[in-house]
């Protein structure tokens, strides 16, 4: 059922760019994006274009995967797209859809935020596909090491990232199990408008997060003592204020 | 409700390193009313198998025809067909979501859409199916109960959406001895009284052989052999080399019968074997 969730999925392999160290994947990464944000012209991409798909051939992971990534995130690129066309102003008006002119400046904009959105994607997934979560978060704490001289917690940061990529897979077996045991009883997660969708997710969640007896060890009340402090405190800066 | 499996195989995650073929070229065909014992090594295909059965996996290739209806076709309505074929998930104890008993075992129902007068007596019924006491129980959160208990529960939340097929994933995983044998009679009875057909996956092959009509056994994603138990039981070499034993039991018929007594083999219980082995003796029996 997850098997379509590729963000932050490692793709085993031996390529030229698996190869590469973590640390200049991470750098030449965003040294990409920061290249595509700068550009302002639109036939200006088509030299990361070269260069991205240049490094997609070598990674030797099959153009599908890549796509698979782009697909969850569309609704964000058609929406900025949209917002764009319609709010920016400026340049000869196209054509009017209702009380909404489309003008050229902002055809082009919306036209270089969805280029953007696109080459951050893909070059974010070349990163998490080619490199596994153990040399990527070994990768930045190498990288953040100089933050150490102010004081940075460097290190944990690093445990931190390692423990929540290790239990993303975890917790989607998790969800995937709950899902087919309530499709099982009749529960339809696959029909309905975005409003039935959202509705038959509120069962999932509340096994997954909050049921007491399944991820919660201790449950936490609050007890006659915390009311007592609580009261105390208040009546205290109270008195003070006044 | 009857079930054709053809050439049914299954891959996972098909066309990526990880790729794995879970089961291949799988086909059978189960009755109406009849009780089934699917055992198998781990990872051999069985959770995989049954999955098909209810739709919640779909065939890589081959095809699953439930009462005539194939669950690949457009026109087929899957939602219909969980309601007639009900799954319980291993340790189903973990699937309980609810925060009462009585929602838990209320959500199959409502979802199926049964009228709200109605919900309470069948929420009623299936407790009473399962041997828990409605009135005690149907206010009190599923996570308060044992662990018997609790699959007890999950058992009525399948049962409340009034299934004609009855797929369970070991249903006697973890459970003490009395727990086990109260579950395994309840399911004998429901497909006896109630006509419910039941494919029941286990380890145990004590338990499948004792209730099961006919056994399918799966090794490394294939069937291997289904039959009748006395057939299945006659290749306890095929079985040992897939990991499988035969009962202990009928283990103790066979060898008996390797050293020259005339016994019959095709024994599967305690109480069988003792009047099996005194008819052979000519003594009497010790305890009446």
């Amino acid at each position: 059922m997850f098997n379509d969730i590729t963000i932050g999925q490692y793709f085993p392999g031996n390529s030229v760019i698996h190869r590469l160290d973590p640390r200049s994947k991470l750098i030449l990464t965003l040294a990409f994006i920061i290249w595509v944000f700068v550009l302002n012209e639109i036939w200006h991409y088509i030299f990361p274009a070269i260069y991205i798909c240049t490094v997609i051939m070598l990674s030797g992971i099959s153009v599908r995967y890549y796509f698979k990534g782009i697909k969850p995130l569309w609704p964000i690129i058609v929406l900025t797209l949209v917002i764009n066309i319609f709010f920016t102003k400026g340049g000869p008006v196209l054509f009017n859809i209702g009380p909404l002119e489309v003008t050229q400046a902002g055809l082009n904009q919306a036209i270089l935020i969805a280029l953007r959105l696109v080459f951050l994607i893909v070059g974010a997934s070349v990163l998490t596909l080619t490199t596994s979560p153990v040399q990527l978060t070994d990768g930045i704490e190498r990288l953040m090491g100089p933050l150490q001289a102010i004081n940075f917690p460097v290190g944990e940061l690093a445990m931190m990232m390692t423990i929540a990529l290790r239990f993303i897979p975890t917790l989607l077996e998790e969800t995937d199990r709950i899902m087919k045991a309530q499709m099982a009883r009749g529960a339809d997660f696959d029909t309905g408008n975005i409003l039935d969708k959202a509705k038959s997710m509120v069962p999932l969640l509340v096994p997954l997060f909050i049921s007491k007896g399944r991820t919660k060890f201790k449950m936490l009340k609050f007890s006659r003592l915390d009311y007592g402090a609580a009261i105390f405190t208040a009546a205290i800066i109270i008195i003070s204020v006044i | 409700m009857s079930i054709v499996v053809k050439h049914l195989t299954h891959i996972y995650m098909q066309g990526t390193p990880f790729e794995s073929i879970a089961i291949s070229d799988v086909s059978f065909e189960i009755s109406a009313g009849e009780f089934i014992g699917l055992i198998g090594h781990t990872g051999s295909g069985k959770s995989t198998l049954i999955q098909h059965l209810n739709g919640l996996l779909k065939p890589t290739s081959g095809s699953v025809i439930i009462d005539g209806m194939d669950l690949s076709d457009k026109s087929t309505k899957i939602k219909d067909i969980r309601h007639k074929v009900g799954l319980v998930f291993q340790y189903p104890e973990q699937q309980l979501f609810e925060e009462t008993i009585y929602k838990d075992i209320a959500f199959g129902p409502i979802n199926m859409g049964i009228p709200d007068q109605r919900l309470d007596e069948t929420v009623r019924h299936a407790m009473e199916l399962v041997g828990l006491d409605y009135d005690e129980l149907k206010e009190r959160s599923p996570f308060e109960l044992s662990g018997g208990q609790r699959r007890r529960v999950a058992l009525a939340g399948v049962l409340a959406m009034n299934p004609e097929i009855l797929i369970l994933d070991e249903p006697t995983a973890g459970l003490d001895p009395v727990g086990r044998e109260a579950l395994l009679t309840m399911l004998k009875e429901l497909q006896t009284k109630n006509g419910i057909t039941i494919i029941m996956v286990s380890h145990s092959m004590e338990d499948v052989s004792r209730l099961a009509d006919r056994i399918m056994v799966m090794n490394k994603g294939r069937l291997a052999i289904m039959g009748k138990p006395e057939e299945v039981f006659s290749e306890g070499d095929m079985l040992k080399g897939m990991g499988l034993g035969l009962p202990q039991i009928t283990e103790l018929m066979q060898l008996l019968a390797k050293r020259g007594k005339d016994v019959n083999i095709s024994i599967f219980s305690l109480e069988q074997a003792v009047d099996e082995i005194l008819k052979v003796w000519g003594g009497k029996a010790l305890v009446q």
